[in-house]
C-alpha cells in the first residue's frame, strides 16, 4: 500500500501539531505552572509521534518520544520547567520542523537527532537523580515483592511458550550510581526479553531506595547463560543468580506473596496509603536497585515498571504499532496498565476487577490497551468537534473553482451587454437576477480562498522570543487582529516580508534594557503586530516603542551612498526620508549584525509588497518608536478596475491606483525639464500618453484630454487615454510563462466580449 | 525499424513541417489577438483560449521569414513544453503522421531559410516528400524574446 496518499494529510496535520506545540510551549514559558498546558503539549507531541511512526518517519517519532519523556515528568510534577528545558524543547521543535520540511520536499525526514535526544535524556536522568535525593529519606519498607494477579497470569501464560527466569542480581557494595547500574541492567534485559516484575519497585528504585540486590521476573527466548554473560558484562555487578521458573515455582511464590501482603498491610496501613498514592502517579523511573528485600518474593511487577524506567511515559505507547517498532518490544505494551493497579491490594475483589479488564484487552490487541488510550480519547474528541465544522480542500480545486467562476463572470458581463441591446423586459430582469446571484457566488468563492493571517502570525511569537533572547533584549509581542482574512495567495507571500520587518524592529528599533532604562522607558520593549481590514485593503502594522529612525543619519547615509543628491536632501519630506531605508544597499547599522541592518534587505521587503499590489509606509518619532504599515489588497484574483480605450485597444487600470479621472485642456500641459507636466492640486505632476507608453497606433489628437490620475505613495502622475469605458470587476489572468516581465503590464483579463485586455501596472510607470 | 513517432503535420507555405504530437494541445482556427506592447515582432499578442490567456507566435516571423497573409486555412497550433504554453500561427495544419524514427535524419544547416538549431531533423516520406521536424524547445526559447528598453518619460 502506498502511503503517498496520506503524505499530504500527514504533513498538514503534523504542521498543525507543531504549531500547536510551539504556541503552547511559548504559553507555558509564561506560565510554567500551568499543567493543563503541559497536558496539551504532551498530547500534541504524542499524536505527532504516532502519526510519524505510522508513516515510517522514525527519527521524527523517536525525537517526539524523547520529548514526551520529558513532558511526562513535567506533567507529573516530577520536574519543574526551567529555561534549559525550554530551550531544549524549542530546539527539538525546530528540528522537527526541519524534518517536516524535508519530508515535504520529498525527503525522508532523516536528521541527526542524537544531540537533542541526549539533551532530553539528560533532563530525564538528572531528574531521577534529583528525585532520589529528595525522596531518599522516605520510608522504604514496602519492599516485599509482590506479584499481582495480573503479573502472575502473564508469567503463567508465558511459561507455555517461553522461558521465565527468576533473576537475582547483586550490585557491588561500593557502587556509587546504583540507579544507573540498575538502569543498565534493565535495558540489557529489555533487549533480550520482557521484565515482568522488578523488586524493589520502580518507585523505590527511583527514590534510590535500593540496597544491593535486584530481583526480577523475566520472560525471554534467550538462554540462561547468555543472559548471565550479558549482565556480568556490566561493571559493578558482583553476582547474578538465574533460576528457571516453572509452574510450581510460580505458584509457590504467588501464594507466599499473597500471604505476605496481607500481613504487610496490616502492619503498615498508614504507610501503605502513601505508597499507593505514589504508585498511582503515572510512571516513575525506577533505576537504582532494590533495597532490602526481606522476603524473597520478587514480584512480577517488574515488567510494567521497568518499562517505565526505560520509557518513562507509558502513555506514549498508546500510539500504534510504530512505537513498537521503535522500542522493539511490543510485548511490553500489553501490560502497562498494571501500574495503575495499586500494587498493594489486599482484597481479592479489587484485584479481580482490574484483572478482568486487562485480560480482555490483552486478548484483543495489545497495543490498544495502554493507558495512553485514555488520555487520547478526550483529545480526539475535542479535535473532532472542532474539525467537524470544516473540511480540507485542495487549493488546486479552489483555483479551478475560481477559474470557472471567472468564466461565468465574463459571460455575465457579456449577457448584461446583450440584454441592454436587446432591451426586452423579461430578459433584462433575468439577467439582472443572474447578476445578483453571481455576485453573491463571487463573494463566497472569494471568501473560500480567504485565510486568517493567523496562519502567518502564529510563527512570530516563537521567532520574537528566540531573537530577543539572542539579542539580550526584553520584548513583549502583542498580536491583534490575527483573525483578519487575506487571500491565500497573499498569505503565502507575506510571511517573509513580515519576518524581515519584525527582525528589523527587534534588532534596530527596540533598545537594550539598559538603554531603555536610561531613557526612562520600561526595560521591556513592546512590539505590536496588528492586522485589520479597511475597505478592499488589509493593513498589517508592526509597531515598536524603540528608538525611532534617526533622520539625519538616514540622510547622511543616503548622501554618502549617492542615493539622493544634496538638493533632494533639502526638500525631502519626512515620509520620503523614511522611505530611503528601503533603497537597495541602504543600511544605518553602525556595525553589521547577522540579524538585520535597518535597510539591509528592506528593499526586498518593499519590492515584495509592491509585487503583491501593496504599499508600505513608515511612521517614526525619534525616541518614541517606529511603525511600519503594510497595506495589501484583499485578494489578487478579482479586482475592480477602470477600463480605458486607446485607439482600438482596451486596457484595464486597477482602481486601487487611481486617484481620480479628469478632463484636461491640451494647453494645460507644461514642459518642465523636457518633461510634460500638469498642475494638479497645486503641484506639478508628470503626464504620460498611454499611446506612447504602449506604442499604440492611431493619430487621434483631440483638444480635450481624458486623464487618469494615478498615485503610488506620495507620488502622482497623469495618463492620457482616448476614452473611458467604465469601471468593472476584472479577473486577473497571468500572461503565462512565455511572456514574462513585459514592461508596465501586470497581466491580462478577459472582457465580456471574449477579448483579452491587458492590465496596466501603474507601479512601473513611477520611477 | 525504429519506433514510430507521431507528428502533427503543418505547413508554413511551401514546406511541410512536423511537431511531436505529445506537445500539441489543440489546433484552433484563427481568432482575435490582443497585441502585447514591448514584445518582439513575432509575438503577435495573446488570445483568450476558453478562459486562458495564451501568447501567440507567428512561426514564419519567428524563423525570420517574410510574414504572409492569414487565410481561411490559417491555424493556431497550441503547443506546450514544460510550463510554457504558446500558440503557433501556421499556414495550414494537417493530419497526424507516424514516422519511423529510423527515417529521421539530422537537419542540414538551413532548411527553407530556417536555421538548423530550430530543427530536430528531417524525415523523408514517400508521399509528402520531405517533412521538417521542429525542435520546439529552441523555438520557444525565451532568451530570444529581447526585452526592449524601459519606457522613458
Amino acid at each position: 500500500m502506498s502511503s503517498d496518499q496520506y503524505l499530504n494529510m500527514f504533513i498538514d496535520e503534523a504542521k498543525e501539531h507543531l504549531q500547536h506545540l510551539n504556541d503552547n510551549v511559548m504559553k507555558l514559558e509564561n506560565a510554567p505552572e500551568n499543567l493543563e498546558l503541559v497536558q496539551e503539549i504532551f498530547r500534541s507531541a504524542h499524536t505527532l509521534k504516532g502519526m510519524s511512526a505510522t508513516m515510517g518517519f522514525d527519527d521524527l517519532s523517536s525525537l517526539t518520544h524523547e520529548m514526551e519523556n520529558v513532558l511526562d515528568l513535567v506533567r507529573n510534577s516530577k520536574i519543574q520547567m526551567n529555561s534549559f528545558i525550554f530551550d531544549v524543547l524549542f530546539n527539538s521543535l525546530d528540528i522537527l520542523e526541519l524534518m517536516l520540511s524535508d519530508i515535504f520536499e520529498g525527503g525522508t525526514g532523516k536528521a541527526d537527532v542524537s544531540d537533542i535526544v541526549s539533551a532530553l535524556h539528560t533532563i530525564v536522568v538528572k531528574n531521577h537523580e534529583e528525585g532520589q535525593n529528595v525522596e531518599r529519606n522516605q520510608e522504604t519498607d514496602n519492599t516485599a515483592a509482590e506479584l499481582d494477579e495480573h503479573q502472575y497470569s502473564v508469567l503463567k501464560r508465558s511459561l507455555e511458550s517461553k522461558q521465565v527466569f527468576y533473576i537475582k542480581i547483586n550490585i557491588d557494595e561500593g557502587c556509587l550510581l546504583k540507579v544507573a547500574r540498575v538502569f543498565m541492567v534493565t535495558s540489557t534485559l529489555e533487549k533480550n526479553g520482557e521484565i515482568v516484575k522488578i523488586t524493589p519497585s520502580t518507585d523505590d528504585i527511583e527514590q534510590e531506595l535500593i540496597n544491593n540486590e535486584l530481583l526480577l521476573y523475566f520472560i525471554s527466548d534467550v538462554d540462561e547463560e547468555t543472559l548471565k554473560h550479558e549482565i556480568l558484562n556490566i561493571s559493578e555487578i558482583s553476582s547474578i543468580e538465574i533460576d528457571v521458573v516453572d509452574h510450581h515455582f510460580l505458584e509457590k511464590h504467588f501464594v507466599d506473596m499473597q500471604q505476605n501482603r496481607t500481613e504487610n498491610e496490616e502492619r503498615i496501613k498508614p504507610k501503605g496509603q502513601s505508597d499507593i498514592e505514589k504508585r498511582n502517579e503515572p510512571e516513575k523511573q525506577p533505576e537504582k536497585q532494590p533495597e532490602k528485600q526481606p522476603e524473597k518474593q520478587p514480584e512480577k511487577h517488574s515488567k510494567s515498571e521497568k518499562q517505565h524506567v526505560l520509557e518513562k511515559q507509558p502513555e506514549k505507547h498508546s500510539k500504534s504499532e510504530k512505537q513498537h517498532v521503535l522500542e522493539k518490544q511490543p510485548e511490553k505494551h500489553s501490560e502497562p496498565e498494571k501500574q495503575h493497579e495499586p500494587k498493594k491490594l489486599l482484597k481479592t475483589e479489587k484485584q479481580s476487577e482490574p484483572k478482568k479488564k486487562l485480560k480482555s484487552e490483552k486478548q484483543s490487541e495489545p497495543e490498544k490497551k495502554l493507558k495512553p488510550k485514555k488520555q487520547h480519547v478526550p483529545d480526539k474528541k475535542s479535535v473532532k468537534t472542532s474539525s467537524n465544522r470544516t473540511i480540507r480542500v485542495d487549493i488546486d480545486k479552489l483555483d479551478t473553482l475560481m477559474n470557472l467562476f471567472s468564466e461565468l463572470l465574463i459571460d455575465r458581463v457579456r449577457l448584461e451587454a446583450l440584454s441592454s441591446e436587446i432591451n426586452r423586459m423579461d430578459l433584462t430582469e433575468t439577467v439582472e437576477h443572474m447578476s445578483r446571484v453571481s455576485g453573491d457566488i463571487q463573494n463566497i468563492v472569494l471568501n473560500l480562498r480567504m485565510m486568517p493571517v493567523e496562519s502567518v502570525f502564529n510563527r512570530f511569537p516563537r521567532m520574537v522570543r528566540d531573537l530577543a533572547k539572542s539579542l539580550n533584549k526584553e520584548v513583549e509581542l502583542i498580536i491583534t487582529g490575527a483573525d483578519t482574512e487575506l487571500d491565500r495567495n497573499v498569505i503565502d507571500e507575506i510571511g517573509d516580508p513580515l519576518v524581515h520587518l519584525l527582525r528589523n524592529a527587534l534588532d534596530h528599533g527596540i533598545e537594550t534594557p539598559a538603554e531603555r532604562a536610561l531613557s526612562g522607558k520600561s526595560e521591556k520593549g513592546s512590539l505590536y503586530l496588528s492586522a485589520y481590514q479597511s475597505g478592499n485593503q488589509v493593513f498589517i502594522e508592526i509597531e515598536e516603542d524603540g528608538r525611532g529612525i534617526n533622520k539625519e543619519k538616514v540622510i547622511n547615509i543616503a548622501l554618502k551612498k549617492q542615493i539622493i543628491s544634496n538638493e533632494e536632501a533639502q526638500t525631502m519630506s519626512e515620509e520620503q526620508i523614511h522611505q530611503l531605508i528601503f533603497s537597495p544597499g541602504f543600511s544605518t547599522a553602525d556595525k553589521v549584525s547577522d540579524i538585520s541592518g535597518r535597510g539591509v534587505g528592506l528593499d526586498v521587503v518593499k519590492t515584495k509588497i509592491n509585487s503583491l499590489g501593496g504599499e508600505i509606509q513608515i511612521d517614526s518619532k525619534i525616541g518614541e518608536g517606529t511603525k511600519f504599515s503594510v497595506q495589501l489588497p484583499l485578494t489578487l484574483s478579482i479586482i475592480p478596475a477602470m477600463l480605458v480605450k486607446q485607439g482600438e485597444e482596451k486596457y484595464a487600470i486597477p482602481l486601487s491606483s487611481i486617484l481620480e479621472t479628469d478632463i484636461l485642456q491640451k494647453q494645460d500641459i507644461k514642459i518642465v525639464h523636457n518633461i510634460n507636466m500638469i498642475e494638479y492640486r497645486e503641484k506639478l505632476i508628470p503626464i504620460l500618453f498611454l499611446k506612447n507608453i504602449y506604442d499604440i497606433p492611431g493619430t487621434n489628437d483631440p483638444a480635450d484630454y481624458n486623464i487618469v490620475i494615478l498615485q503610488k505613495g506620495d507620488d502622482k502622475l497623469a495618463i492620457v487615454v482616448d476614452e473611458f469605458i467604465g469601471q468593472q470587476e476584472i479577473v486577473l489572468k497571468s500572461l503565462g510563462n512565455y511572456l514574462t516581465n513585459i514592461f508596465a503590464i501586470s497581466g491580462a483579463t478577459i472582457l465580456g466580449d471574449g477579448q483579452v485586455a491587458l492590465i496596466v501596472d501603474p507601479n512601473a510607470l513611477f520611477k | 525499424m525504429g519506433e514510430d513517432l507521431k507528428f502533427i503535420m503543418f505547413s508554413l507555405g511551401h514546406e511541410s513541417y512536423g511537431v511531436e504530437v505529445d506537445h500539441v494541445n489543440t489546433i484552433e482556427r484563427m481568432m482575435p489577438i490582443t497585441r502585447v506592447p514591448k514584445t518582439p515582432d513575432f509575438v503577435k499578442g495573446v488570445i483568450n483560449l476558453r478562459g486562458s490567456v495564451i501568447p501567440i507566435i507567428d512561426l514564419r516571423s519567428r524563423f525570420g521569414l517574410e510574414e504572409t497573409e492569414y487565410t481561411e486555412q490559417t491555424r493556431i497550433i497550441i503547443v506546450s513544453i514544460k510550463d510554457i504554453e504558446v500558440g503557433l500561427i501556421v499556414a495550414e495544419a494537417n493530419d497526424v503522421f507516424d514516422i519511423d524514427s529510423d527515417l529521421i535524419e539530422p537537419a542540414p544547416e538551413l532548411v527553407g531559410g530556417i536555421e538548423a538549431k530550430y530543427l530536430q531533423g528531417i524525415a523523408k516520406l514517400d508521399q509528402q516528400g520531405v517533412l521538417v521536424l521542429l525542435n520546439l524547445t529552441e523555438v520557444l526559447n525565451k532568451n530570444e524574446i529581447v526585452q526592449l528598453e524601459e519606457f522613458e518619460v
